[in-house]
């Protein structure tokens, strides 16, 4: 899976690194228990700070998506909903919330309901679609 | 001929004109988006006047290595050894310098179009790859532990050696083979060799490290072809530097036989010359097959039109790569085939001050032997 970041968008380094790592989840190239790059070394390539990218493994271990294993480094966890019922709960619970959020937003925007609505679809469709052709993918590999 | 003149010779033949024609080839052997330490787009390579200049270039180069060496072998027919000297150590400082001041002559030419056509990036993207394991593997660290059996034999060798070496040591001879240094026996001088293998080993492994811990410097216009390209000329580079340390090293083995007279100075270190022709030949083949970064082994790839990122600000002179927010201590030359540092880095000054410490440490230890 590449990890790619640029330098001249606005977006901090740290959080491209970590939706980087979150979409190569999402689509399959990264799985469960897959070594990401040691710190050292994934910030050499990127020609970025150490610090950015222990910032973006430090945020992207709270919210559950990597382990650090001492000597192995980081890894990439298992899904949220695999662990724990109460970890999934609470992690449905965050994104209905940020859903929310946006839906409100686009409320106050003038966006009426029917559109919001497509607008989710068609949004799902990118995400999921996405997910299930690389998951084809791998399958083919194996 | 005199004996005297052998290494001269090689040196001269072999030495020289490797180095002049490997410089006259390298603005063909870099990556495809830079040309003359400048970053181009990689269709840029195909305009007339980029090629016209690299031509040029290399057509300097080739001559004056032509003219350099071809002195030097007319002053060899005449069996002036002083004017071999001088066109050996003279000729060599100018190629580098003046290579050096060709390439910047050329660099802004490129940088003037560079600005004219306005070739500028369109992001400052950089990519790295999380799937190590797809990748070619590039040998790691222990594969240096082969120098252990060498060191082994050699002081296996030494111990069985000593109680027949006489009491003054041949250290050093001139190549008719008249001894003109001795050193009186001690367990420290009959380890001669052993020094010099452990200092080798030192300095190989030091060199296969900064190769694993370089930057890989993919291009973000062709990603994974380009960390593919990097991960053969890595592996390529590993298994030459293992080769050649422990070739090497292997030939110090000679060094024993000469101390109990079972081989003549100067006979070990005509074989260890050709061990550096065969070095040298293999170094050029190597460059001239993978290019800088496996440039070469990418020619066929449709160049990109785009360019992602740009980071010329940061190579001073085009070759001295000064970047404090970059977490890499070493990387690929940009001019060159091999690694370079980020002189940006207090790492990268204590581990060159430490190197030369180390080196002249050792000179001078050798030396007190001697």
């Amino acid at each position: 899976m590449l990890i790619r970041v640029d330098q001249s968008l606005p977006e901090p380094l740290y959080a491209q690194i970590r939706a980087s790592v979150i979409a190569g989840i999402a689509t399959g190239q990264l799985q469960p228990g897959d070594p990401l790059p040691s710190v050292r070394a994934l910030a050499s390539d990127l020609g970025v700070n150490l610090h950015t990218v222990n910032k973006a493994y430090a945020v992207l271990r709270d919210e559950g998506y990597v382990l650090m294993q001492g000597r192995a480094g980081a890894l990439v966890a298992q899904p949220l909903n695999a662990a724990d019922p109460h970890q999934a709960a609470s992690a449905q619970a965050k994104f209905a919330e940020a859903l929310y959020r946006i839906a409100i937003e686009s409320k106050a925007a003038g966006i009426g309901a029917e559109q919001f609505g497509a607008m989710v679809q068609e949004q799902l469709k990118r995400a999921y679609a996405v997910s299930s052709e690389h998951a084809c993918e791998s399958e083919d590999r194996k | 001929m005199n004996a005297d003149m052998i290494p001269m010779m090689i040196c001269l033949i072999a030495l020289l004109p490797c180095t002049g024609f490997l410089m006259a080839a390298t603005p063909w052997l870099m990556k495809g988006r830079e040309c003359f330490a400048v970053t181009v787009p990689e269709t840029a390579q195909a305009d007339p006047r980029l090629r016209a200049f690299k031509r040029r270039y290399s057509l300097i180069v080739a001559v004056f290595t032509l003219a350099v060496t071809a002195l030097g072998v007319a002053f060899a027919f005449a069996e002036y050894m002083a004017g071999i000297v001088v066109v050996l150590s003279v000729g060599i400082l100018l190629l580098c310098l003046g290579g050096f001041a060709l390439m910047l002559y050329f660099r802004r030419k490129v940088m003037r179009i560079k600005n004219a056509e306005g070739w500028q990036a369109v992001a400052q993207e950089h990519v790295a790859d999380t799937g190590v394991y797809t990748m070619p593997k590039v040998p790691g660290l222990a594969w240096n532990l082969l120098y252990i059996p060498v060191l082994l034999v050699t002081l296996v060798a030494v111990v069985l050696a000593y109680p027949h070496m006489p009491d003054m040591i041949p250290m050093h001879s001139d190549f008719s083979g008249n001894v003109n240094s001795w050193s009186p026996k001690s367990p420290a001088t009959a380890a001669f060799p052993l020094w010099i293998q452990l200092f080798l080993a030192a300095a190989m492994v030091f060199c296969h490290w900064t190769i694993l811990r370089s930057k890989k410097g993919a291009n973000p216009e062709s990603p994974a072809a380009s960390l593919w390209a990097y991960a053969m000329f890595a592996r390529a580079q590993v298994i030459f530097l293992l080769a050649t340390g422990l070739a090497f090293s292997l030939s110090m083995l000679l060094f024993v036989a000469t101390s109990v007279g079972m081989l003549s100075l100067a006979q070990a270190a005509v074989y260890i010359m050709f061990v550096s022709v065969f070095v040298l030949i293999g170094a050029v083949a190597i460059s001239l097959i993978y290019g800088q970064s496996g440039a070469r082994i990418l020619k066929r790839v449709n160049p990109a039109a785009e360019l992602r990122y740009d980071d010329d600000e940061h190579w001073k002179l085009g070759v001295f790569y000064f970047n404090k927010e970059d977490a890499s201590l070493f990387l690929p030359e940009r001019f060159g085939i091999g690694w370079t540092m980020n002189f940006a880095r207090p790492a990268v000054w204590a581990i060159i001050i430490g190197f030369v410490a180390v080196t002249i440490a050792f000179v001078i230890g050798v030396s007190l032997l001697a």
